[in-house]
């Protein structure tokens, strides 16, 4: 927390501008908007191209963001909406960071939904309040699970644990000291798919930045490399990992929701920024903001009704939840489109707003489980 | 924007551009946090060059502009899916298309819209449980494609789009392809099968037969091989589907927590005398039993565990354990739902005045059916309405041809008012057995098996005149 604290004695007038507007100044532990305006806002761009903003990821923490969904560390008990609520408000100043948070949480909720009491005792208050941050190895699993790409990490069992060996591309929320959820075939006479969580400091495990993306560089997005990798029993998640992920999937896709929501938030306001100069002639354009914002709202009340049963074991269920998260992906790129159309040249420019939140929206569609990936599961679930 | 940050943000007349005080002009020197006023004389406007001057409170120009605007344009019509004026169908089932049709003939130019979560293709979903014995491919049983259909009936077609939501005051809906507006809303959601939460880890693999690319995606694993099937339920799809499954030359095996077969809807003795027939075909059929749990097994097969303890070893599981209603989209939007979505006689309205509710997913005063010839009705009532003209529903006995050739069996169940106040009389007749459910000295049902079937139509027409409503 780096918060001044504020002295009515010590106050002085200052001519030079303040670090930390005056406004914001409070000895109290910032809320979330407070957060996303002091913290967050000022960094966007810098993210965008490439800055890890981990103490923006700390301050989030210590506003409770990652801990909504998790009833064994929120006040207030399971709360997906909320936390969904505060990824949406995130993402809509900066997607990057609503990605992260949403890292954060996915990989919170695989150990808060795991029977590993030593992982929930001595990991899952750390990342609940930000302090250990981490991410989710999961996209190349999912991507095995529905038959479209085979398994990246294989692992011999010994008596004690796992040998791990193998590569992932684009692991987000990575760095130094940081853990994430990892899912492993086990080869051998008992063959299975078992998840842990692992350390990035763990031997044998390194993780390197291969490639430049066209944004959302500060992400902390690694390929990473097993060698050798040892993995304890005291770190598994769950063995085997089917009736877990059958537990936990709902939740792991409805999450997701919030990224879209403010992908879908920050682009309304655009096209509404520009309507007082430009209305008169935004009007011939489609995608109106007044008519996407109709739509984000029936979106989020459809993310708030799913989000109170995300328990259910029923395929119907599961496929409502992908069917809210393919049609958050759908109107993000149409607002997005909009925001361009509606902000004209002043939205070409790069590093402008609606250019961010076009490559923002295309990631939504793009990051596991992408649009196609999600027409493809629906159909499956069709019964 | 209607929030605090209003105060926070200028906009320079000239080009457009936001000074927003979060975020300061980092090129320019100005930190976050600078506030509007405390910005220096000389500084510029990083897009146009212009200064101070010419920027003003963002919500102030807003006012300002909005005082000068003309009258707003109107709406361009957007592509041809629903719109203001337009009748949006949801479900390409018998009953979302029957409304079609019927609409179509009675008003030449109402725009309507049809919305399928699937390829939308026409085709009578009983045709499901025959196909196999009959030697159809599932591409046989379209009897013609969405595509085709729509354009002989000049509507538009939305197929494999998903609707999730509904908003009844803003008459929309949102769909996997984004928002869609509807002048009336006819509700085709059809029915599903009960979902029960087994334990085993290959729950996944539980097969449910309500859609044709369900149908298809098991035909393709069952064709040109000799399986092992295992049906839970032995209502009217169980065991129409294991007499089908059997003629394909697989192996079946039906569970059932009754003591026989069309327990729930047939008399005893009818029900016994199907099993027969059913277990001389070689269907295995397992009373007082059902899955308890469902684990992979060697091979690519499947462990089943019943509920008193026995243990299979089988390929397919396919749940046949009664149809519920889908209603969720209509729970959602706060329609009144029961079991269904409940939907007036006289017109099939839902409790909004522009919904309509037609098929599987429709209730009507209590009554639910999931029967071609009564959905047909429902779909001519609402689209009746739609057209300004009144053709009530009438509630009429439900007959029922169970398509198991090896006994032919006709069904008229009595009406749920008069269901527990008769009882079943059976009687063998001549190469078969008739059973009437006499309801206070009067014909309230009857079930049919063997030659017996031929006395279906004087027989039903007896009952549909003495339980006329």
């Amino acid at each position: 927390m780096n918060l001044a604290t504020h002295d009515p004695v010590a106050a002085r007038p200052t001519a030079a501008p303040p670090d930390v507007p005056a406004f914001l100044k409070t000895d109290a532990t910032p809320d979330l908007d407070t957060v996303i305006r002091r913290a967050l806002k000022p960094k966007v761009i810098a993210i965008d191209h490439g800055e890890y903003p981990a103490d923006v990821l700390h301050e989030i923490g210590a506003a409770g963001a990652y801990r909504h969904h998790l009833a064994s560390q929120n006040p207030a008990g399971l709360d997906i909406a909320a936390a969904i609520d505060d990824m949406d408000r995130i993402s809509a100043e900066c997607m990057s960071t609503g990605f992260m948070t949403w890292c954060q949480d996915a990989v919170a909720w695989y150990v808060e939904n795991s029977d590993n009491q030593h992982l929930k005792d001595t990991v899952l208050p750390k990342l609940a309040s930000g302090e250990l941050l981490g991410g989710t190895a999961l996209s190349n699993p999912m991507k095995y699970f529905a038959g479209i790409e085979d398994i990246l990490l294989h692992a011999d069992e010994t008596a004690d644990g796992f040998i791990v060996n193998g590569q992932l591309p684009w692991i987000s929320n990575l760095g130094e000291s940081h853990v994430f959820g990892s899912i492993f075939r086990v080869e051998g006479d008992n063959p299975r798919d078992v998840m842990a969580l692992v350390h990035t400091d763990t031997p044998g495990f390194e993780f390197r930045q291969l490639v430049k993306f066209c944004g959302m560089e500060g992400t902390g997005t690694y390929a990473l490399f097993f060698k050798d990798v040892f993995i304890p029993h005291n770190q598994i998640i769950a063995d085997p990992v089917g009736p877990f992920l059958n537990r936990i999937k709902a939740g792991f896709v409805l999450l997701q929701a919030g990224m879209a929501t403010g992908v879908i938030e920050g682009c309304i306001r655009l096209c509404e920024d520009v309507e007082p100069r430009l209305g008169h002639v935004n009007c011939y354009l489609d995608d109106r903001p007044d008519e996407l914002r109709e739509a984000l709202e029936d979106t989020r009340a459809l993310v708030r009704e799913l989000a109170r049963d995300v328990c259910n074991p029923d395929p119907a269920y599961f496929r409502q939840v992908l069917e809210l998260r393919l049609a958050g992906s759908e109107l993000a790129l149409r607002a997005a489109n909009s925001a361009m159309l509606h902000t004209g040249a002043n939205g070409y420019l790069v590093d402008a707003p609606a250019q961010r939140k076009l490559r923002e929206a295309y990631f939504v569609a793009i990051v596991t489980p992408a649009i196609k990936h999600l027409r493809k599961e629906i159909e499956a679930l069709i019964d | 924007m209607n929030t605090p940050e209003q105060d926070i943000r200028w906009i320079c007349t000239v080009c457009g551009w936001i000074y927003d005080e979060d975020e300061g002009d980092p090129d320019s020197g100005l930190a976050p946090g600078t506030r509007f006023e405390d910005i220096p004389e000389d500084w510029y406007c990083p897009l146009c060059g212009v200064t101070k001057a010419d920027f003003m409170p963002l919500h102030e120009y807003a006012a300002q502009r909005a005082a000068q605007t003309d009258a707003p344009r109107p709406r361009a019509a957007r592509g041809g899916v629903g719109g203001p004026d337009a009748v949006v169908i949801v479900g390409a089932g018998i009953a979302g298309w029957t409304v079609a049709e019927e609409l179509r003939a009675r008003d030449p130019d109402r725009p309507i819209t049809l919305i399928s979560n699937d390829e939308a293709a026409a085709y009578t979903k009983p045709g499901l449980s025959m196909a196999i014995g009959q030697g159809r491919a599932p591409a046989d049983l379209i009897e013609q494609s969405g595509p085709a259909k729509a354009a002989e009936l000049g509507i538009t077609l939305q197929a494999n789009t998903a609707v999730i939501s509904l908003n009844t005051d803003g008459k929309r809906l949102l769909t996997t392809r984004g928002p869609v507006h509807y002048g009336d809303l006819v509700l085709a959601l059809g029915a599903r099968q009960r979902f029960r939460a087994f334990d085993g880890d290959a729950v996944g693999r539980i097969t449910r037969l309500n859609h044709l690319a369900a149908y298809r995606r098991l035909r393709e694993r069952l064709d040109g091989d000799s399986r092992h099937v295992t049906l839970i339920g032995a209502g009217l799809i169980g065991v129409e589907l294991a007499e089908d499954l059997t003629a394909g030359g697989h192996r079946v095996t039906v569970l059932d927590l009754s003591e026989r077969m069309l327990d729930r809807l047939a008399p005893a003795p009818l029900g016994s005398e199907l099993g027969e027939h059913l277990a001389a075909k070689g269907v295995d059929f397992r009373p007082h039993s059902s899955l308890a749990r469902l684990d992979h097994h060697a091979d690519g097969r499947l462990k089943v565990t019943l509920t008193n303890g026995g243990e299979l070893v089988t390929d397919e599981v396919i749940s046949a354990m009664g149809l519920v209603p889908n209603t969720d989209l209509a729970r959602r939007a706060g329609l009144v739902t029961n079991r269904g979505i409940v939907a007036s006689l006289e017109t099939m309205q839902a409790s909004d005045n522009h919904v309509y509710a037609v098929g599987d997913c429709a209730e009507i005063q209590s009554r639910s059916y999931f029967f071609i010839e009564p959905i047909r009705r429902m779909a001519q009532t609402a689209a009746a309405h739609l057209a300004g003209e009144l053709l009530p529903f009438e509630h009429r006995p439900a007959a029922i041809r169970v398509k198991t050739p090896s006994l032919p069996v006709m069904l008229c169940p009595p009406d749920r008012s008069q269901a527990d106040l008769g009882r079943w009389v059976s009687q063998r007749v001549a190469d078969g057995q008739r059973a009437d459910f006499v309801s206070r000295g009067t014909l309230a049902g009857y079930a049919l098996a063997g030659k017996a079937v031929s006395e279906h139509e004087s027989l039903y027409r007896d009952v549909n005149r003495r339980t006329g409503r």
